[in-house]
């Protein structure tokens, strides 16, 4: 079969790297250069949506515009140099907003809602999860994120990791 | 301490009172907090908003200024768990601030109003807008599905509710637990005349005297003293069948008020809350949740009244026979209820998990079931067969799990209540030896004691009953409980609709992005056929179903003849506007059922009419059952296009004044579509018709047409208007024409 008609083939879906984009931020906003043979293009704010947000962190990341159309994509952050890689990290921690669940205090459940006293990065937190089987997501085996009523989601990273204590009061909504 | 809980209109009070204002002009609208910086990372911040400036704070201090007429917009974007406003001016982009989702509320809403201050100079105030809604009793946050907050809405109890739900059924209850109780005294009866027969007759040296010399009177006595025991056996299984049938006949009823009320609140839902939970869950509530409610009323209910009452009972008998005995055996009973008590939340939490378990495996099923076309399409039945298999063998996982956890339990309470029975024997047994009880007294005394036993066994099993019904108890209240989002005005107007339809500055935005229409304006009259063309994802089915009231808008206003949408009654609306989708939908029952669907009933020659109409008739006089062939489930296959134009048939029946067409003609061939058209062309002559197609062929007949791009009306006009435009539309016609022409040159070159 001729390779030519291969799918990746006829979608092309442009990748950036150090050569091909400059990145800058200011305010708590991106912003960036593409270069291409054609012109270099401006975008004076532009958003990273990561295609695999659980499974691939650092890769395949699309790059939207203001208008959120794809311009391009990031294959992988390690394609930057560090100083722009850092800036990316500090974009992506800026868009997907996850709390690390370090300590689970106590949970209560009633009538469909319950009630949850956690302790993550920035101390001691409270949340309500209304149907809390199906507001806890299972990303593997060992990770999960919990969904508030709000849509806050804090994540726990490893179940395995986590403290017996803590282990005991979630143990039953998995 | 318990941290107070402050009111919106407190907390910005609180921060008014807190946060300097020099520099910052204008009558305060609103005051609120946000809970992350520039960076990303947690900050303590707050916006005042005035009706000139937006002041942003950070650690109590001002670092940026807003002008509001000096700004050209306001954006609100919403990330993932955090959202952020941002100001447009000629300098370009500048965030205002950023939050967790537990703010996104106020931030999309003070946009949203800063918006509607910069273009009428009017705002709304934050109680108006339901910002920072508190509960009134506990001053807790409402989310914007909630009208009491669920903690205080806990204690309406449920039990009492359920109980109120049951009350047309309560005579046949109470007449079961009278029964119940009449088959008791009965079986009281029983230890007493066992004494009778064992110390007046057979343990008796009297009557063993009496009978050596032949005294034939003890025979008799003796006799009907059996008689009196098959008396009581057959009054005791007639009460307790008598029983039964009141009882079935309570449940029956029962069950049957409640799946009636539960599909009522499930079809009141509007389609955003029924698109958060799975047909399979809803399923289960109607069905598998209801039968345990009625298990539960109807079987542990007057269970638990005639067990308490037999407890205490055979407990007070017991005590005036011998306060001892009696304290022996009822000593581990407090025991075991307080046990019971402090495992409850466990054994609920276990069972909510089993439950959980078992709906995920309805849901699955439900799941592949309707997709059976595309698992066979693309040869995954094995896999299919696999996820099934993992949801039930995690079904059974658990119930194994939570079966053999209530094997170790129950054998314990058993044991534990069984305790006083082995102090019994031992306290009986020394006094017959010591001559100070007889062994009637002995018999009666254990025959009270087995009684007693009854209700103690049944406590032990009372964690098990409880819990499964509790858990269905609270699937079915968050039902019942679910808050109508869209529901009729008081005193909604009924009108006749003409079909005039005005859209007003429409904003609209799904529960979880941004808006989809941003501030639409269009006006159709009366008997006009208005084409709404755009790319996909440009508003067009959104904007058709808040014309259906399928959503209520953001902001903004549809009327229609004069009338507020939200003022006329939802069911006089759908009434008057019929309706074509693209996905059809047919349901069990012959051709005639399905078009005569909205209007049960309807003569046949209107039903023909319709299907003429709508270029049906034709093949289904060619079926050999015709109008009465059986389609849906199981029954007559039709092609896409026949499925479509029953559907259309169905509209066309209403007789509706609007007439909606959302890519109604798209599956069928270009020949069908024309005759279609035509006849689409006559009826809808005096309709008010609002059409959505992507083959632009489709709108020929509009009077005009209304171009959709990223939520808003870019062009409006005839096709001759548009094209002459030389906008989207006619980069669309373009583009379909170039389409057309390589489709023709490949079927040149094909033959």
């Amino acid at each position: 079969m001729n390779n030519g008609t291969a799918l990746k083939d006829v979608v092309v879906t442009e990748y950036i790297n150090d050569k091909n984009a400059v990145f800058s931020e200011h305010d708590g906003m991106l912003s960036m250069k593409l270069i291409s043979s054609d012109g270099d293009k401006d975008y004076d704010r532009v958003f990273l949506h990561r295609c695999f947000p659980h499974e691939l962190e650092d890769g395949y990341i699309s790059v939207l515009d203001r208008e959120q159309n794809e311009i391009c994509m990031i294959r992988s952050l390690s394609d930057f140099s560090d100083d722009v890689r850092k800036m990316l990290e500090r974009e992506l921690k800026r868009r997907y907003r996850v709390s690390v669940v370090k300590r689970i205090k106590s949970v209560n459940e009633r009538y469909g809602y319950s009630y949850w006293k956690i302790e993550d990065e920035n101390g001691a937190c409270e949340f309500t999860v209304r149907d809390t089987y199906r507001s806890i997501t299972k990303i593997s085996s060992d990770r999960i994120y919990i969904t508030d009523v709000d849509g806050n989601r804090y994540e726990i990273p490893s179940l395995e990791a986590l403290d017996r204590k803590s282990f005991r009061k979630i143990e039953l909504f998995l | 301490m318990k941290e107070k809980i402050l009111t919106q209109d407190q907390r910005k009070r609180a921060l008014l009172d807190r946060l300097p204002r020099e520099g910052v002009e204008g009558d305060v609208i609103t005051a609120f907090e946000y809970d992350t910086g520039a960076d990303g990372g947690k900050a303590d911040g707050a916006v005042i908003v005035t009706d000139k400036n937006v002041a942003v704070y950070l650690d109590g201090k001002l670092i940026k200024l807003f002008s509001v007429c000096g700004t050209d917009k306001f954006e609100f974007r919403r990330f993932v768990g955090v959202s952020e406003i941002t100001a447009f001016d000629k300098d370009g982009e500048h965030l205002v601030c950023r939050a967790s989702d537990t703010y996104r509320e106020v931030l999309s809403k003070n946009v949203k109003r800063l918006q509607r201050l910069k273009e009428t100079g009017t705002y709304k105030d934050d109680a108006e807008l339901r910002i920072g809604a508190v509960c009134p009793k506990c001053g807790r946050r409402l989310n914007s599905n909630m009208t009491v907050c669920v903690k205080c809405a806990d204690k309406r109890s449920m039990f009492k509710r359920i109980l109120k739900m049951a009350s047309p059924y309560k005579w046949y209850l109470m007449l079961s637990v009278l029964l119940f109780f009449a088959g008791f005294a009965v079986s009281l009866l029983g230890p007493y005349v066992n004494k009778l027969l064992v110390d007046g007759y057979i343990d008796s040296a009297e009557a063993k005297a009496a009978v050596s010399s032949g005294d034939r009177s003890v025979f008799t006595g003796f006799a009907l003293t059996v008689g009196l025991m098959v008396l009581l056996t057959f009054l005791s299984y007639l009460f307790g069948s008598l029983r039964n049938l009141s009882i079935m006949k309570a449940g029956t009823g029962f069950i049957v008020d409640l799946r009636k009320l539960v599909f009522e609140q499930i079809q009141k839902m509007s389609v955003r809350t029924l698109s958060r939970r799975t047909s399979g869950e809803l399923m289960r509530r109607v069905t598998g949740d209801t039968a345990q409610i009625e298990n539960f009323v109807t079987g542990q209910l007057p269970n638990i009244v005639q067990q308490a009452v037999l407890l205490v009972a055979v407990g007070v008998i017991l005590f005036i026979y011998d306060p001892f005995l009696a304290f022996l055996i009822l000593i581990p009973v407090p025991v075991c209820i307080y046990a019971i008590w402090l495992c409850n939340e466990f054994f609920r939490r276990i069972y909510s998990r089993q439950w959980e378990a078992e709906s995920r495996s309805g849901s699955v099923l439900y799941d592949i079931f309707s997709g059976i076309r595309v698992v066979k399409a693309h040869r995954t039945e094995k896999k299919e067969l696999e996820r099934f298999d993992r949801a039930i063998t995690e079904e059974r996982d658990i119930a194994i799990k939570n079966e053999a956890l209530f094997n170790i339990v129950d054998p314990v309470f058993t044991f534990v209540l069984n305790i006083g029975s082995l102090l019994l024997m031992y306290y009986t047994g020394s006094r017959i030896l010591g001559r100070t009880m007889t062994l009637g007294d002995a018999a009666m005394l254990s025959s009270y004691v087995t009684l007693i036993y009854g209700p103690i066994d049944w406590l032990a099993y009372l964690p098990r009953l409880l819990t499964r019904s509790v858990t269905s108890l609270v699937k079915i209240f968050d039902v019942l409980d679910e808050k109508q989002d869209i529901k009729d005005a008081e005193n909604a107007a009924e009108p006749v609709i003409e079909g005039n339809i005005e859209i007003k500055d429409l904003t609209f935005g799904y529960d979880d992005g941004g808006d989809v229409l941003k501030g639409v304006d269009l006006s159709v009259k009366k008997g006009e056929m208005v084409g709404i063309v755009g790319r996909s994802g440009a508003g067009k089915s959104t904007l058709i179903n808040l014309i259906m009231r399928m959503y209520d808008p953001d902001g903004g206003s549809i009327t229609v003849d004069g009338y507020d949408l939200s003022q006329i009654s939802q069911s006089c609306l759908r009434s008057q506007i019929g309706v074509v989708l693209q996905e059809t939908f047919l349901f069990k029952g012959t051709v005639y059922d399905n078009i005569a669907y909205a209007k049960p009933g309807c003569d046949k020659e209107t039903v023909i009419a319709a299907s003429k109409a709508a270029g049906a008739h034709q093949f289904i006089v060619k079926l050999p059952d015709g109008y009465d062939t059986v389609i849906g489930e199981n029954g007559h296959t039709l092609s896409g296009g026949e499925r479509q134009r029953i559907s259309i048939a169905r509209a066309l029946l209403h007789d509706p004044k609007i007439l909606i067409l959302d890519e109604a003609t798209a599956s069928l061939d270009t020949e069908t579509e024309k005759n279609i058209q035509d006849t689409l062309q006559k009826l809808t002559r005096d309709r008010t018709t609002i059409a959505i197609a992507h083959r632009l062929s489709t709108l020929r007949n509009a009077t005009f047409l209304a171009v959709l791009d990223q939520g808003r009306i870019a062009e409006c006009g005839s096709h001759d208007e548009l094209m002459r435009k030389k906008g989207i539309y006619y980069g669309l016609v373009m583009a379909q024409r170039q389409m057309s022409r390589i489709g023709k040159k490949s079927d040149t070159a094909a033959s």
